[in-house]
This record gives C-alpha cells, structure tokens and sequence, in this order.
C-alpha cells in the first residue's frame, strides 16, 4: 500500500556521493515516501530546521559539516522530540559506529546500502519513533490532565504505616514529597476539626468498607483553607485486614466557592467567568481598608483599541470569543496574588497587590503588556489586538480604592487619546522615577521599528603587525528626543522586557551583512564580533536564527564570532555547553567576553568549546601595577595552555600595546585603535588602514 | 575472471527502483570521470585531503551500484591517503583503479543499452 503523497513520512537524505544519494531517494520514492536531499551536513541542518523530516538518513564522511557535528548540531536544537537518525557508515569501521551513538545517532546502516532491507529499516526506525512519540504525548496529556484538575494520587500502605504518591498529591496536602512518611505526618496539615472524619472513613475500612469518599479541609501555611476531596479504594490482606488503600484526591476549592451559585454570579461575568465590576471594586476597597497606608499596590484598567470595529467586521461571536481568550490569558498571566476583572464590555481591570517598589511595578507591567500583545488565534486566524492601559498606584495617587479607580481610568482615557497601544500612570503626584523608565520603555517598543537602534563597529587589530583584523558590533540606541543612550541604559530594560532578543537578532543581522560587505571589498579575512545576551540563550529560538543567517549570507560561518560574557556561560554551565556545542557545529566562533569577572572554573573553561577570550578592561587599566603585570601574564598562561585565542580589550596606552607584543596575545581592541563607529565611518577606517 | 559488476546487486536495484535504475547508472558514468580526474591530479599534487575525499565517493557510489573490485582499490588508496602515505605506490594503484573504473563503465554502458 502506497501512503497518500501529502501524508507520506518527509525523510531527509544527507549524503554527498550523488550516486549513492539518487539510489536512496528513488528507492524511498517508490516505496511511497518524500523525500529531500542535502549534500552535506550544514545544508542538511538546514533543511532538517525548514523541513521537519520525520527521520534522517545521514553519510559519516561529507565535506563542510561531517555527519557526526550534524548530527550534534540537530540534537542540540531538538527540544522534545527526537527524531530517528540513521548513519550511513561502512561495516568495517567499529570506530565510526561509536563515533555515531556518541553523537546522537539512533542507529545504523551499513554501506555498501543492502537495496533490499533499506525499506524495512526505514519502516521499522519510523514505526518506533512514532510510538515513542504517542507515549511521549500521552504522558504528557496525563500529568496536563491531573494537573488541570489539579488531581493527585496517593497510596498508603497500612503496614508499614508509609504514604506515597505524585507530587501534585503531596502539594494537595501541603507536604514536601518525600519517601517514607507516615499517614501522621502526611495528614498533619489537615484541619483539626475534620480528622476524626478520616479517622471514621479509616475505621469503616477496617470493618471491610472497600471505598472511601470524604472531603475535608487543609490549613495551609499562609493560612488559608483548601477544599480536599479524596477517593479511596480498599485492599485487604487473606485475614481481612486493612492492606493498602490507593486513591484520588482533588483540591476542589474553587468548586467549593462557586457553591452558592447565586452569590458567585452576582459577584461574577456571565460571559468570562471573571468577576465584575462591582466585585472588582469591593475587592479594592476591602484591600486598602486592611493594608498598612504604606503598602504600594497599583490598579491597571484596559479596554481593546477599536473593538467596536472588531465586533463589526467579524461579528459579535467572534468578538465574544476574543473577550473570553483575553480574559482567560489574563487569569494565566497575573500573578497569584493579583486580582482580574472584566468591568464591562472590553474594559477590564487588575488589582495588583504587595508591590515592593516601582521597579516591580515596572517590571510587571512590561510583562503584562508582552503577554497581552501576542497574537489570538481565533477561528483559525491570527488577531492582533493593541490596548489601552490606565495605571494609578497608592499610595501615592490615591488613598481610597474610589479615587485608585477613577484615576486608573482617567490615565486609560489619556492612553486612548494619545492614539491607543500604551500604557499611562495617573501623574499627579507620580513617581518620575517610574515614569521616565516607562517612558523609555514605550519608545524601546518602537525603537527597532522606526530604525532608531543602530549598530556600531569597534576595529580590532592584529598586536603584532597592527592591521585590521575585525569588529566587535556594538549597539547603539539613537532616541529622537534624548539622542544616543547608553547600552547601560537601554540594554537592562531591553533585557526585562525581553526585547533583547529582537534586539540581539537584528544587530546579528545587520553585523553579519555589514561583515559581508567587507568581504565583497577584498578584506576578507575580517571578523565580525556579536554579543549575545542571557535572554536569546535562554528564550530565543538562537540556533535557529543563527541557522538562517548563516544560509543568507554568503560569509562564511567561521568568520562570525558570537560573544557572551563569561557570567552567561557559568550562569548554568552543563546547559550552556550544549547550546554553545551546537552552536559551534554550525561552525560560527565563539568568545568569552570580559574574561576574568566573573567565577571561571577552569574545569568548566575546559569544556566550553570556545576559541577565545576577551581580557577585561579593568585588567588592562591595573597594568600599571606589578600585581596587575602578573595576573595579567597569568591568563596569558592560561590561555596559551588551553590553546584560546587572546583579544585584549580597552587597549589606550602605548604602554599597554607594548606589554602584550611578544606575548600570546593576538588581538588588540581600543580607543588607541578606533571607538565604536557607524557602518560608514567604519569602512572608511578600514580602507585606510589596510594595506 | 572475476566480472567487474555483480549482476544480482543491479537485479535487486532494478527490482526495488524499475527503470529509474537507468538514470542512477547515468548519473554514475557522468560524475565518476571527473572523481577520477580528480585522484590523478590530487595524487600528482600530494594533496591528500583530496584523494581521500574523492576514493571515499568513489568506494561509496561504486559498491552501490554493484562494482565488485573498484571499492576495494578505492579504499586502498584512501587508506594511504588517509595515512598520507601517497608516494610510492600510490601511483601503480591508481593505474590498476583507473582500469577497474573504465570495465565498470564498459559494464554498465552494455548493461543500459539492454535494459
């Protein structure tokens, strides 16, 4: 049976003998699969992150990127799922065999390729990833589901008098999980009023009643009642006694309060179950009256820019369901503590509680508005909705939860009137501190957009001969009304709002092309140096965008060198060393930047597979002294054993140009040689310097 | 005398893939001349990075497609280049390689035209 063309299994062949990669792709092609080729091991990362292959055949030995560093490549950036990778490799060599597992491979084919078994491997490798995949998916669904209805499972054995279960089973009852804990202590969080109902559903089981069904309640340790409900069923031993009970047991809290059905529907939203207005403004009366005066805590009220115009092109049900996803991404979004609202038709509030500082402030509602901005999928089309947000804080805008709502919506209406799509504090008395940041915050949001974030380029030049052998890109903010700001500046706000990695993506675009350009003039031994930041290694989908810039460009990888500071890398040093592996099989270069901060541990420093460091400043500026000489020559050594690169940064003195000549040090970066400079500058500087 | 393909590698090709099996063979007798241009030359130059490439395609396509001697020589001589150990003999096998290349093209021309 031939599977349909569009449903047929896409694999990818990676293989640089066109001989051999033809036969391959034809014999899977009559079998009824689809296939995509690739003639070596970067084109097939490449076409494995466009095409999402369900499996990959791979050759060992290839040109540019062998099968191995592919294959590392691919393991890196795969998250979830693994997909089935057989390497091609010839029967005779039990090293390339090892070399293959090593790397990730799933399993093996034996050259020369035996035409007749190839379908039955490829089927067998597809089924077993495909099963693999379902109990990946089923496991998953569970733990969602249990956790969802917030269930957990719970087992006591009656001998020996120990409790286990999941953890959601142990959260339930407010216990750190952990083996062997008696039904005593398991039960110690239990309200003391409702024990002896345990008690009486323990004793029912002892006299042979074989389920169990009680709820009671749980004190938690800030105090507050949860509603338990747990099922048991009954195991006993040959002479009747109690053996083991296993059973179920789910915080029903929330059913718990929605019991008086009248009561929670007048406080509630019919259409988002969120509460409305008159709750909302009972909640913030009721959390001033019993705060401290000094206790900050802000309103946030926002209503949809345009909604009416939503509603009137795709209908009121669509509009309806917009509310409800907004409504419920806000339930998610939110912290605990905080309290949503739907006030009426697209207007909603937050009430956000126990704020430390403005900062907080700030930060929360940078995320908030992140949140709130990604795209709804409704009807199965993408929607942008922008927003306009009042913000009023007490106590220093109001003291009354009256007067906290009216400025709230006094600073959405000013919001709204400044053309929609941003948040305003009330400012009678306001904070300028926060107001600045938020201010400059709204126009970071813009900044990429309006072309105002620019990258700057800083010459580095060889110690010995002092010609040019790359750029380190900079950022660079040109605001409109403030002029250049300072990366220390906008760089930290970048990074808390997350838009660093728009930020990080686009100056790693703009680099690698200027890079290019350098290269099409003849200078084509020039790097190009680009910092990366915390938030793209952690968040961003950063092999991929690096992938992609790679493909379109026509410099080669090897003369990229992607920096990140030496803090980053030890910050979660095992993750980091696979993000940096793959990485590195991409074939860019890598660098630790202002080497010597933070906390190396050599050990570490071993294993990341970087090609250089960066001395930081600070050691420069101590050469002055016999002590900074010698910690200076000590990474010097260092460096040489470990076989790095050296760049020495911050480079002002002939002084310091004449320490390091002689030396292991191979690069020079500094005023002494040229400041940071735009594109322009820049390559004038280089057409005059090189020779 | 050993033949210089074995037919039941073709059969078996032919039976999996049918006439497209022609187009695979074509494929081979196109690229293999400048693979084996590029051996000689590599070998004349002491490059041995591009000999070891170019007899390691070579020992690939060539089993693929059935040739029974031809991979054999070819990894022989990827051995030396791989242990860059090409003066000396490198040149006598090349001559026997080239040979066994030229009788599994004869082979595969006849064995297209009666397909």
């Amino acid at each position: 049976m031939t599977p349909q063309p569009d449903k047929a299994p896409l694999i990818l062949i990676v293989e640089d003998d066109v001989v051999t990669r033809l036969t391959l792709a034809k014999v899977l092609a009559k079998s009824g699969y689809r296939t995509v080729e690739a003639e070596n091991g970067q084109i097939g990362v490449s076409l494995y992150m466009s095409h999402k292959p369900a499996m990959i055949l791979m050759d060992a030995v290839m040109p540019t990127m062998d099968g191995y560093e592919a294959i590392k490549a691919i393991r890196s950036y795969e998250q979830s799922r693994a997909i089935p990778i057989l390497m091609l490799t010839a029967l005779d060599n039990i090293a390339a065999i090892d070399q293959a597992f090593d790397a990730g491979a799933t399993d093996f084919i034996t050259k020369p390729i035996n035409w007749g078994l190839l379908n039955q491997r490829v089927k067998y490798a597809l089924r077993t990833a495909e099963i693999e995949e379902q109990l990946r998916g089923s496991q998953a669904q569970l733990q969602y589901a249990q956790k969802l209805a917030k269930l957990g499972y719970w087992e006591w054995d009656a001998t020996s008098n120990e409790v286990s279960g999941s953890e959601s089973a142990f959260s339930q009852f407010c216990i750190p999980k952990q083996p062997g804990i008696s039904l005593e202590q398991f039960l110690s969080n239990v309200l003391p009023k409702d024990l002896p109902l345990i008690n009486q559903a323990i004793s029912e089981a002892n006299q042979g009643q074989a389920h169990i069904e009680i709820s009671f309640r749980i004190l938690n340790p800030e105090g507050h009642l949860k509603h338990i409900e747990c099922l048991g069923e009954v195991s006993f031993t040959k002479s009747g006694a109690v053996d083991k009970i296993t059973g179920s047991a789910q915080d029903i809290t929330r059913l718990h309060k929605a019991e008086s059905l009248i009561h929670y529907q007048s406080q509630h939203d019919t259409l988002t179950d969120l509460p409305n207005r008159k709750s909302f403004s009972s909640k913030v009366k009721e959390f001033i009256q019993q705060q401290p005066s000094k206790t900050l805590c802000a309103v946030v009220i926002f209503d949809i820019d345009r909604f009416k115009l939503i509603n009137s092109n795709l209908g009121q049900d669509l509009g309806d369901n917009l509310l409800l996803s907004l409504a419920q991404r806000l339930s998610r979004v939110i912290r605990e503590a905080d309290y949503a609202a739907r006030l009426g038709s697209d207007e909603f509030a937050i009430l956000i509680q126990n704020l430390h500082d403005a900062h907080e402030l700030n930060l929360l509602l940078g995320r908030l508005s992140h949140d709130l901005n990604a795209p709804f999928v409704l009807n199965n089309q993408e929607l942008f909705v922008s927003y306009s947000m009042g913000v009023s804080v007490s106590p220093e805008d109001a003291t009354t939860a009256e007067e906290l709502l009216t400025h709230a919506n006094i600073a959405r209406s000013t919001a709204k009137s400044q053309g929609g799509n941003q948040f305003v504090l009330y400012h009678a008395n306001m904070n300028s501190e926060v107001q600045n940041l938020l201010t400059l915050e709204n126009d970071l949001r813009r900044a990429l957009n309006r072309g105002e974030i620019e990258v700057f380029y800083q010459p580095q030049v060889d110690t010995e001969t002092l010609q040019p052998t790359g750029a380190e890109a900079l950022v660079r903010w040109r605001h409109p009304q403030q002029g250049i700001i300072s990366p220390v500046v906008f760089i930290p706000l970048a990074e808390s709002t997350g838009l660093i990695i728009q930020i990080g993506k686009y100056v790693l675009e703009c680099a690698v092309k200027e890079a290019e350009k350098w290269h099409q003039q003849g200078h084509t031994q020039m790097r190009i140096g680009v910092n990366l930041s915390g938030r793209q290694f952690t968040q961003s989908n950063l092999m991929e965008d690096v992938q992609q810039i790679i493909s379109q460009s026509s410099l080669p990888a090897k003369f990229i060198d992607l920096e990140i500071t030496e803090s980053l890398a030890m910050s979660d040093a095992e993750t980091n060393i696979s993000i940096l592996n793959g990485l590195k099989a991409l074939g860019v270069a890598l660098s630790i930047d202002d080497f010597g901060t933070g906390y190396s541990s050599l050990s570490y420093l071993h294993s990341f597979p970087i090609d250089t460091i960066k001395i930081d400043r600070s050691f420069i500026l101590n050469l002055k002294t016999k002590e900074g000489r010698a910690i200076a020559k000590t990474i010097l050594a260092m460096a040489d054993s470990l076989n790095l690169e050296v760049v020495a940064e911050g480079i002002e003195l002939d002084e310091q140009v004449a320490f390091f000549q002689g030396t292991n040090c191979d690069i020079f970066q500094g005023f002494k040689f040229g400041k940071p400079m735009p594109a322009v500058e820049f390559t004038a500087w280089l057409n005059n310097h090189k020779i | 005398m050993i033949p210089a393909v074995d037919t039941d590698t073709l059969e078996m090709l032919k039976e999996v893939i049918g006439d497209d099996l022609i187009e695979i063979l074509q494929v081979y007798l196109n690229t293999t001349p400048g693979i084996l241009t590029n051996i000689k030359q590599g070998i004349a130059q002491n490059k041995a990075a591009v000999v070891q490439l170019n007899t390691h395609t070579l020992k690939g396509s060539s089993a693929n497609i059935g040739a029974i001697l031809l991979p054999t020589l070819s990894a022989q001589l990827e051995k030396m280049a791989e242990t860059d150990t090409l003066a000396g003999q490198a040149d006598s096998l090349y001559i026997d390689l080239n040979q066994e290349a030229h009788k599994v093209s004869q082979f595969l021309t006849s064995y297209i035209q009666q397909f």
